[in-house]
């Protein structure tokens, strides 16, 4: 069979020592800024990007995905022990894993998210190699304009699960499409924002703007309320399930996984969804529901396996059609692209080791996650007790050493800084900036669809609507905006983003 | 006087749409069929504008967060130590820059003090950083920069 041959061609990439190595310090990496309240995997990839140039695409992608996957891990440990949700996506977690740990079950709720994350991953991983390539059969009959609307939708997805008010992510939208436009425009050669400096008329790169307003940005704002009382940490004890536990917690992840694999395809739905939709579903057929909420295993179970599944599969529009669903998902686009490699339909038959590779090695990492995070989450726990005042200045060099390495050129470390000093500004505004970055790594792709499509359609704008698959796309996304206004939805959006900060 | 959250991201919003409506009005805009290089930006901007306004509307009606002050001396230290690094990574090299970009974004917590460990620790740091970047990945910014090499091999 195919799928069979296609994953042996990806273990024997997947294991070569160098990408072992690379996978293991990915997911190394990845848990330390997962654990680590303040560093998200955004921050983390854009100041390791321009490090990866010298390394094969591979490995570099092998890699880059370790951080994504290997943060939705570590989150996880922060939100269980702490109550402070490392990643947004295990905001959830908190809900139940912290009501664990001060019920003395830490070590349970950290089991119980890793199993239901290991099993996930797994899922996940074969999940992908089952429908990319179907997928990407289907996507070579996209045009310009159904590309143009899975953009929108990526969008709406992205307006829907921003947390506070909708009108501020449209502009947060509005704002990355206009940074995409600053630079020479690629079909009329004019230079378009770039004020008459020369450095500006290569666009502005997402690196720059990703590291300032997430990373330096993320510091000021941490740093806003730096003498507030240091968080308790919650100790570990056993971290056997018992019997019960295992029948409590094994069908909620077999549905978690599911759920998430299926969210996780979805442009701009991405973990965050995936997590609290899972939530919500087992807290509505769960017969322990009235213990959601104080400590029930199933709360923990549930999500983490969803958004571990979701991490995964949120690699198939990304790798099959070129189009990111989040931030994070852009950033790894940014580094194929980096790398001389357009996403797109062909990637699996022009670089079938890398695509193979880096699915295989997912499922490596996931081995590695599991062996450390149980055994060392000790070691994970102290490292959240690193005071604050040592750790944001080695953050400010990172950032500093990965913006200039971009071109060794001063002016994007000086740009950075502007940037870090907007991160601030929107933070204290409640601007939410993850969308801004999406539409400025995908706005000018989705100008040139758009030029593409009227041109093709004479000018008529129909063209979006008499397309099916189009259509189909574009209900997606009126029905996504929809179930926004209504109320129910409304109601568990609110309760699931309202601590994202 | 308290601004609401809505208010200021309203008033900002506006203005950069505003500007870059100007701004963009100059590109030639074209056709729907045949676009010109200004027509997405003309578009993105007016909305833009559209959403300001609508977020300044809404805080005259709707009660909103006010929005807290920006606190001085965090945002000028760590903004000022990524320009240092800027400035100085090609004419100190690696080793100093990272050095003084250190000790700045440090000096932006109320917790800095100068005591020898933490000192000590960034020199380290720094050596680390210098060793791993310039010498062991090759990034084209030299140890000793073009400033102190005249001072040194001399």
């Amino acid at each position: 069979m195919d799928t069979i041959s296609h994953l042996v061609l990806g273990f024997e990439v997947a294991t070569s020592l160098t990408n072992l190595t690379y996978c293991f310090l990915g997911v190394l990496l990845g848990t330390a800024v997962g654990v680590l309240p303040g560093l998200g995997p955004i921050a983390t990839i854009s100041m390791l990007l321009p490090f990866t140039y010298g390394l094969e695409a591979d490995t570099a992608l092998i890699m880059l995905a370790g951080i994504f996957y290997g943060s939705q891990y570590g989150g996880s440990t922060t939100a269980i022990l702490v109550n402070l949700p490392g990643e947004a996506s295990s905001i959830v977690t908190t809900l139940d894993g912290h009501a664990m740990a001060k019920q003395g079950r830490a070590g349970q709720a950290l089991a119980a998210a890793a199993v239901g994350s290991f099993f996930a991953g797994t899922v996940g991983t074969l999940f992908i190699s089952l429908l990319a390539p179907p997928l990407a059969v289907m996507a070579l009959q996209f045009g310009p304009a159904e590309y143009f609307s899975l953009i929108l939708l990526g969008f709406v997805a992205s307006i829907v699960l921003a947390s506070g008010s909708l009108l501020r992510a449209i502009g947060m939208i509005l704002l990355g499409l206009l940074l995409g436009f600053v630079g020479v425009d690629v079909s009329s050669g004019a230079a378009r924002f770039t004020f008459g400096n020369i450095n500006l008329l290569d666009g502005v790169n997402f690196v720059v703007v990703a590291t300032g307003v997430f990373g330096i940005g993320e510091v000021l704002a941490s740093l806003d309320n730096e003498l507030g009382r240091p968080a308790a940490i919650a100790s570990v004890k056993s971290k056997f399930l018992t019997r019960e536990d295992w029948r409590r917690i094994s069908w909620p992840i077999v549905r978690g996984t599911g759920l998430g694999a299926v969210l996780g395809v979805l442009p701009g739905a991405g973990a965050l969804l995936a997590s609290f939709s899972s939530y919500a579903l087992e807290k509505r057929i769960s017969p322990n529901a009235d213990q959601f909420g104080h400590g029930a295993i199933e709360g923990v179970a549930a999500p983490e396996a969803a958004n571990n599944a979701s991490a995964q599969t949120a690699f198939i529009p990304t790798l099959t059609l070129g189009l990111p669903g989040s931030a994070t998902m852009a950033l790894m686009l940014g580094a194929l692209i980096i790398q001389g490699i357009q996403p797109g339909p062909n990637i699996i038959s022009e670089q079938p080791g890398l695509f193979w590779g880096l699915i295989v090695s997912m499922w490596i990492g996931n081995l590695m996650l599991l062996v450390l995070n149980l055994p060392l989450v000790g070691m994970w726990a102290r490292m959240i007790t690193i005071p604050y005042q040592y750790l944001f200045p080695v953050i400010c060099v990172f950032c500093a050493i990965g913006a200039f390495s971009l071109s060794n050129n001063t002016f994007d470390v000086l740009a950075m800084a502007l940037f870090g000093f907007l991160g601030y500004v929107f933070r204290k505004l409640h601007l939410e900036p993850a969308p801004m970055l999406l539409a400025l790594i995908l706005g000018p792709l989705m100008e040139e669809y758009l030029r593409r499509a009227m041109l093709l359609s004479q000018g008529d704008p129909m063209v979006f609507i008499t397309s099916p698959t189009s259509l189909i796309i574009l209900v997606a996304a009126a029905g996504l905006l929809a179930s926004v206004l209504s109320s129910s939805f409304r109601k568990v959006r609110e309760e699931a983003l309202v601590e994202e900060d | 006087m308290k601004v609401s959250q809505d208010a200021a991201s309203g008033a900002v919003l506006t203005a950069i749409g505003s500007i870059s409506l100007f701004v963009a009005s100059g590109y030639f805009i074209g056709t729907a069929r045949s676009m010109g290089p200004g027509y997405a930006p003309v578009m993105v901007s007016g909305l833009l504008v559209l959403v300001g306004i609508a977020l300044l509307l809404r805080s005259r009606f709707v009660a909103d967060v006010p929005v807290t002050g920006l606190r001085l001396r965090s945002t000028v230290m760590v903004l000022a130590s990524i320009v240092v690094f800027g400035m100085t990574v090609e004419g100190l090299g690696s080793f100093l820059a990272v050095l003084l970009t250190l000790m700045c974004s440090a000096a932006g917590s109320a917790r800095f003090r100068f005591t020898p460990l933490p000192i000590l620790g960034a020199i380290v740091f720094s050596a680390a950083c210098a060793g791993t970047f310039s010498v062991l990945l090759g990034l084209p910014m030299p140890v000793i920069g073009s400033w102190l090499q005249p001072l040194l091999f001399n």
